[in-house]
């Protein structure tokens, strides 16, 4: 482990492998005689000379999901498929694609495909047309179990669904959770678009929540394409893939994370990140350290399996440990108030985005305005706009009809990009 | 609201852990805790001779030193152990009273102390140079002056001296401790 002063003690910069992962808590110290709370942030993220001397690892899974109901006629969905042929065409080789559309059924217009016949696939994008219902279920379905045996076999899959309607065959969120739940096993990332205002948020964010994906709500067609390029650029600079990440606890100790979503296996909780490129994939969250006798603890190892440019298996890992003391002005001389103003925004995020989701606006409010006072201490302005927004939404609408949808997106940035 | 034992700041109910320390609720309180060696410090700053920011990496130059036939100093030594702008932690000051009796500490720049905290009123707290003691008196702030004693934060009403080691919340984001 390198240390590179205060600010970055845990810092791991390595360099013979692809990754920079930096672990940074809220304290170094813990007390003896009592339970404590240390928030804590992971940033993994492509080298930068990597991903500037390459041009990015090939062989990851683009799929392209399209809504063809017939609500989407006219310029959303020629929009949407512009968005599609415009991703294509940026992507770069060696990369695989899958366009699929569906109304009442679903419609295969690529499947796995190679980008060596571009002009095949923007013509099969083009003859898309809109009609029919919404049979999101079966679509959701179809499409993870057509990912699955190359997400198993260690491949990274992005999907981006974009959809406009409700689902017209199944309603029920817990079979939407159930497939999504697989789907983050096998390590399929699902970013999901609503546009317009007749679409369920509450099952297509689920879906992305549970994948670790992101949900965006669009009210500007124009954003559509701007969302599918960012993650072809994202995609054309990976430099790991098939990232698995790993955190083993100390027995004992607590853990929870306010933006990703792992799955826990006794005091095992993985994570699949799959692609990683330039830009920093982000854990926020906390542990709690139980009390004991003085000294050194490794409150857990945090392990990344990923491939590299040769497709070769690596794996990277660092150790989150701190001192019990029964020195108070130790911690508090060693309390990283950044980490902690940053940390309460995301879990006062989370709270108050679940107390929405089950209505419960009071409790959403005063969730908010804690998140707000302590993105203010942050003085990251993004982040001080975004949580005054959330603010204003909940307080202009006494009746209880809050805007979800634009609740969420502005959630699920702050979640996935901390700002 | 709860108070936590261990550094006494206010939480909301809703909290099981203290939003400051991080330890639980209803944890016993410290005892108290005993001298220690200061905190190995980041970057020295200047004396203060005169009306000092202490916002900005620019004024920072090498600490004072006193001229061998000279008076003792009457220079307070600080160190910012706790502030909500991170670079400013673990930044020692050295507050020089052969200049002014008196240093004023607050928001606004009439201070000569003049610290970069939201929590802390326009004019916060003096510290005073009386019969070669160091006092600090709290100016009616709206957030409060405390010092840390017994495993708690107590408020200071009144002159309070101050003495190496101690450990002072200015308003809810600074901590400062007197290391000199």
């Amino acid at each position: 482990m390198e240390e590179s002063g205060k600010k970055y003690k845990y810092t791991l910069i390595n360099y013979i492998t692809m990754l920079d992962i930096k672990l940074e808590s809220s304290n170094d110290f813990s007390f003896a005689d009592s339970s404590t709370r240390l928030f804590f942030t992971i940033r993994i993220s492509g080298r930068k000379e990597n991903v500037h001397q390459q041009k990015g690892i090939t062989g990851n899974w683009l799929i392209i999901v399209i809504d063809q109901s017939s609500s989407m006629v006219g310029e959303k969905l020629e929009t949407a498929k512009q968005a599609a042929i415009s991703a294509i065409n940026e992507l770069n080789p060696g990369n695989y694609v899958s366009i699929y559309s569906f109304s009442d059924e679903v419609e295969v217009v690529a499947d796995h495909t190679s980008l060596n016949d571009v002009k095949r696939l923007e013509n099969g994008i083009r003859e898309i047309t809109a009609h029919g219902r919404t049979a999101l279920f079966k679509t959701m379905d179809f499409i993870i179990n057509k990912a699955r045996p190359y997400a198993e076999d260690a491949g990274s899959v992005t999907l981006i669904m974009l959809t406009d309607g409700q689902p017209t065959d199944v309603t029920d969120i817990h079979r939407y959770e159930s497939i999504a739940g697989m789907a983050a096993e096998y390590g399929i990332k699902i970013n999901s678009i609503g546009i317009g205002s007749d679409y369920n948020e509450e099952i297509i964010k689920k879906i992305s929540d549970i994948t670790n994906g992101e949900f965006y709500n669009i009210v500007d067609r124009s954003q559509i394409g701007t969302i599918f390029g960012s993650y072809v650029q994202q995609l054309n600079k990976t430099v790991a893939t098939s990232a698995v990440m790993s955190l083993n606890l100390r027995e004992g100790t607590d853990f929870k994370s306010y933006d990703q979503n792992f799955i826990q296996q006794g005091n095992q909780y993985l994570l699949n990140i799959g692609m990683i490129s330039d830009i920093p994939f982000l854990i926020t969250g906390q542990v709690v350290v139980p009390p004991g006798k003085e000294g050194i603890v490794n409150v857990m190892n945090i392990s990344i399996d990923y491939k590299d440019e040769n497709g070769s298996s690596k794996s990277e890992s660092i150790e989150f440990k701190i001192t019990r003391t029964n020195d108070s002005k130790k911690i508090f001389s060693g309390t990283r108030q950044d980490i902690i103003n940053a940390a309460r925004v995301k879990m006062n995020v989370e709270k108050f985005e679940y107390l929405t989701s089950v209505g419960d606006i009071t409790g959403a409010t005063k969730a908010i305005g804690e998140a707000r006072k302590a993105a203010e201490a942050t003085k990251n302005i993004k982040l001080i706009e975004s949580t005054r927004k959330l603010e204003n939404i909940v307080s202009s609408t006494p009746t209880g009809k809050v805007d979800k949808k634009q609740i969420y997106n502005e959630t699920s940035r702050i979640k996935k990009k901390g700002d | 609201m709860w108070k936590c034992s261990k550094c006494g700041t206010e939480n909301d109910d809703s909290y099981d852990y203290c939003v400051v320390c991080g330890v639980e609720k209803n944890a016993p309180p410290s005892v108290a805790p005993v001298t220690q060696e200061p905190p190995q410090v980041q970057k020295e700053m200047t004396s203060v001779p005169a009306q000092s920011t202490v916002n900005s990496p620019s004024v920072e130059s090498q600490p004072a030193v006193a001229p061998p036939t000279a008076p003792p100093p009457k220079i307070l030594k600080i160190a910012i152990i706790q502030s909500p702008s991170p670079e400013l932690v673990g930044r020692t000051l050295d507050l020089d009273f052969s200049i002014f009796q008196t240093i004023s500490i607050g928001r606004n720049p009439e201070n000569l102390l003049q610290m970069p905290d939201g929590s802390i009123s326009r004019r916060h707290a003096l510290i005073e140079l009386k019969d070669d003691k160091f006092i600090i008196r709290d100016l009616q702030s709206t957030n409060g002056t405390y010092i840390f004693e017994s495993g708690y934060f107590t408020k200071i009403e009144g002159d309070r001296n101050i003495n190496v080691g101690d450990v002072i919340k200015l308003g809810e984001g600074t901590v400062i401790r007197v290391i000199q």
